[in-house]
């Protein structure tokens, strides 16, 4: 059987139409979410709750042993991890419904690639959400007043973004390779719900690693959850020129591994997935 | 003869925005926005007398969904009166409800993932059904639809075909006075529609259930019902029975003919209209009083060697009908910023 | 009468229907009931950080905590159990039409929409609930009166309808507004029940007793326990109860006139 082996090189030319075709996904997922008005905002105060709750408890505490630098740490490390693992996209519930509903199947037939396109689509409807919610989370650093300490040097907020960037993408090849178990497991949700929270948790949203009872935190160090929720926020508050290039060095080890995880993960799920629908 | 189903300027209206387009659009959107009125259905006036059976028919979009919705309770009008077995049906009351049943095609209310027998058991605990009784029905309508080896089997596993005969049974369970079916044979095959018609002309020979249904299908209707009433653009073009209709709209009949030679379209317009000439069949248009007369005509002069006569197809006097209406769609753009005004109706 | 008893026989069937749909995927329901005993876990962790550092929180010990948090682990498990799959799908239902057919049923559909699935697995949590009580209270070697013990199901089944009525309130929008996605809102501020009021100043304090009254959800039956609870705090919760349900029964009946079905 004669199969043409030529493969079309992704010349200068074809890049143009590649960008164009994610920034129009791009566009069209932002307007999309543009649809949804208030309950955004909602959301936003709503992420806001556990955050303050958390401020709250430990000031409290910390209040109580006179430590107000680490009543201006906590502070402000909840807010930002908070506000940026709150940003974090889980697209293992995407995935999900794609498979379910059918949109995987002929997303596959479409000559895009079926994950950059989620990706991107998301990363659009997101664009719009952060954009409406940036201001709640100013105003809650207002409110904290002096408990919220901002960076010192401008280059800092750049390597938050740089971090979160790597931290999305992290969690991305991660989520969507446990979204693409929805190939083989129908009811995958309780194990969605419970990675999609625990992750956080395990990462230094619900409590800093730091303060974690019994030395886990020392463990969870390790993990690739404390580089995708609570790196940017360490960032944000300032450390060590070392500890910023191992924790991005680590960050990027743990992002080609997802990859490659991710990437083993969508070759059996396609197969998988003939199987399935057949 | 009682009157079951009566319908009284019933109007049905919706009301849309339309998106404008582009990220101007959105955003333009989020502030104002534009609405339409789509009169999905308007002044039905009809009556159904007990134990008949009547289609809806029209094609897609024409409101026949939502009449049948309206007259089941989901909807409320916006406008007009109707009552079912005495009840007004958006009322919803529990005494109605138990004598009622709709069935959508393709839609389904059984356990996904459990035997259909398990979801006709859990009716049966809804509707209150006699323990006697619902054995009794359950067996009937196994029986008929021939399901005694699926009951069993996972809902999921089934097939269309299969589904739909047990969404039946599940809507017959507690023997509605009335059955509302909403294209039921839609997406099945051929054989599979013509064992569903069969079950609902039994159905209500048996138990002289009211029965109405909507399709676009011709078989559905010809086969079952005795009267239509054809819907387009959410107004009635026509209501009556099929064989009126036919008369009506459709004056001639069809000769089909081949011979035993080409012969030209030329040589047989003294017969009749040529509809068309292909692969050696030639369908001649032909006033309905004449086609004896025009027949012989054609054998005395013409070499046939095959001849039939045809009645029109209902598909094609339906199809005129819908192109024929010249009505304007009834749509309204409204600003927005008002409440909508309620047009004259029930509470 | 007969009604209550017509529903409560509905309600048996309705369980023994579930029973054998979660029992058909039987992989599915170990694995959902292992998922479940983790979150606990992340409480504990909480719990533990928190007293790790202090050894009292705004005038609570880690002992009474644990029987406020143990508390909120058997109410959340009783909510979720009865009501998570009928109101966390109850926007895609109504997405995809579904709800007609359940209109059209001579019963309540209140009642059927939100009591006809039930979540098994979600029970899970109810068992290191109890043993947090017991630890909280065995560790703080607190006494209980008897009498206690008998009204403590009352006010968990106060916070189990507080929570049901107002998730359901919250989700009735969605009839309107397509793509809704209350059900993060509701987890987010569900969560808040694990919290004590008290523990809180007195504007946060406020809020959570009145406004979003998940604070009172856990909170009330374990202040009964710990003997915390004034009496007018218990008749709120009877209150709130009573009067939230019956905003949540007058919510949907109006929804359901403004119910426009789904589009062919």
């Amino acid at each position: 059987m004669l199969v043409n082996k030529k493969i079309e090189p992704l010349t200068p030319w074809r890049w143009r139409f590649v960008f164009r075709r994610y920034w129009t996904l791009c566009k069209v997922a932002f307007q999309e979410r543009m649809e949804y008005r208030w309950n955004v905002l909602f959301y936003a105060m709503l992420a806001l709750l556990p955050v303050m709750v958390g401020i709250y408890l430990w000031t409290t505490i910390f209040n109580n042993r006179n430590d107000p630098q680490a009543v201006k740490y906590i502070t402000t490390y909840y807010l930002v991890a908070g506000f940026l693992g709150w940003r974090i996209a889980q697209y293992q519930w995407t995935i999900m419904f794609e498979i379910r509903e059918g949109r995987m199947a002929t997303g596959l037939l479409r000559p895009m690639s079926y994950p950059a396109k989620t990706f991107w689509f998301e990363v659009g409807g997101r664009t719009w959400s952060t954009i409406i919610t940036i201001p709640v989370f100013v105003l809650a650093a207002i409110f904290l007043g002096e408990n919220f300490r901002t960076p010192e040097n401008g280059w800092i907020w750049l390597l938050v973004l740089l971090s979160f960037m790597l931290a999305y993408v992290l969690n991305f090849f991660i989520t969507a390779s446990l979204g693409l178990l929805t190939v083989w497991q129908n009811q995958p949700e309780g194990f969605f719900a419970l990675y999609g929270f625990g992750s956080g948790a395990l990462g230094g949203t619900m409590v800093p690693l730091a303060l974690m009872p019994g030395g886990i935190g020392d463990i969870l160090q390790w993990l690739p959850f404390a580089y995708i929720y609570s790196l940017p926020a360490r960032i944000f508050l300032g450390i060590s020129a070392e500890q910023l290039a191992q924790g991005l060095a680590v960050q990027v080890v743990w992002l080609v591994i997802a990859a490659l995880f991710f990437k083993w993960m969508w070759q059996k799920a396609i197969k998988g997935f003939e199987v399935y629908e057949g | 003869m009682k009157t079951i189903i009566e319908t009284q300027d019933l109007t049905r209206i919706f009301r849309t925005y339309k998106k404008r387009e582009g990220l101007k659009g959105s955003v333009i959107g989020l502030f104002k926005r534009e609405y339409t009125e789509k009169k999905a259905a308007y002044d039905l006036n009809f009556k159904i007398e007990e134990g008949e059976i009547v289609a809806f028919l029209g094609p897609n979009g024409a409101g026949k969904t939502t009449t049948l919705k309206m007259l089941s309770g989901l909807l409320h009008p916006s406008g007009g009166d109707a009552q079912v077995l005495g009840y007004r049906p958006w009322k919803r009351e529990y005494a109605f409800l138990k004598q009622v049943s709709l069935v959508m095609g393709q839609r389904n209310q059984l356990w996904w993932d459990l035997p259909a027998i398990e979801s006709f058991n859990l009716q049966r605990d809804i509707y209150e059904v006699p323990n006697e009784a619902y054995r009794k029905r359950l067996d009937e309508l196994v029986e008929l639809l021939d399901l005694s080896k699926i009951l069993n089997t996972a809902v999921r596993k089934l097939s269309l075909g299969e589904r739909m005969k047990c969404e039946m049974v599940a809507a017959l369970l507690h023997r509605p006075k009335v059955l509302l079916l909403d294209e039921p044979t839609i997406g099945l095959d051929v054989v599979m529609q013509k064992k569903i018609r069969n079950f609902i002309k039994d159905y209500n020979r048996e138990h002289g259930a009211t029965i109405l249904l909507t399709s676009h299908y011709m078989e559905d209707v010809a086969a079952l019902a005795k009267r239509a009433l054809v819907i387009n653009f959410g107004r009635p073009v026509y209501e009556g029975s099929l064989e009126a209709l036919t008369e009506k709209y459709a004056p001639n009949k069809l000769l089909v003919v081949s011979f035993m030679r080409t012969v030209e379209s030329a040589e047989l317009a003294s017969i009749g209209q040529v509809i068309s000439n292909e692969s050696g069949v030639i369908r001649i248009q032909v006033p309905r009083a004449t086609v004896a007369e025009r027949a012989s005509v054609l054998f005395n002069r013409f070499p046939v060697a095959d001849l039939s006569i045809e009645e029109p197809q209902l598909d094609d006097i339906i199809h005129d009908l819908f192109t024929d209406t010249s009505h304007n769609q009834g749509e309204k753009i409204i600003e927005t910023a008002q409440p909508r005004d309620q047009l004259a109706g029930i509470a | 009468m007969r009604v209550i008893k017509r529903y409560v026989k509905l309600y048996g069937s309705f369980v023994r229907i579930n029973l054998m749909r979660e029992m058909e995927a039987r992989g599915n329901f170990v694995a959902s009931c292992l998922v479940i005993l983790c979150f606990p876990m992340f409480s504990l962790i909480f719990v533990g950080a928190i007293f790790s550092q202090t050894k009292n929180l705004n005038g609570w010990s880690v002992n009474q905590y644990l029987v406020l948090v143990g508390s909120y682990m058997i109410v959340s498990s009783l909510v979720f159990t009865i009501f998570f799959k009928n109101v966390f799908e109850l926007p895609e239902y109504i997405r995809k039409g579904q709800l007609d057919f359940i209109l059209l049923k001579p019963v309540n559909n209140q009642f059927f929409v939100s009591a006809r699935y039930v979540s098994f697995g979600e029970m899970m949590q109810g068992i290191p609930g109890a043993v947090l009580i017991f630890v909280g209270i065995s560790g703080g070697n607190l006494s209980i009166d008897w009498w206690r013990w008998l009204l403590y199901p009352v006010f968990v089944v106060c916070g189990v309808i507080i929570a049901y009525s107002t998730w359901f309130i919250m989700t009735i929008p969605c009839i309107w507004w397509i793509k809704m996605d209350f059900a993060e809102f509701f987890f987010n501020l569900f969560d808040l029940g694990r919290y004590h009021p008290d523990m809180f100043g007195g504007f946060a304090k406020t809020i959570l007793t009145f406004v979003i009254p998940f604070g009172v959800v856990a909170a009330t039956p374990a202040d009964l326990l710990l003997n915390r609870l004034g009496w007018l705090s218990a008749i709120w919760a009877l209150v709130l109860a009573g009067g939230l349900l019956y905003i949540s029964h007058r919510f949907w009946k109006f929804a359901q006139t403004r119910y426009f079905g789904a589009s062919s």
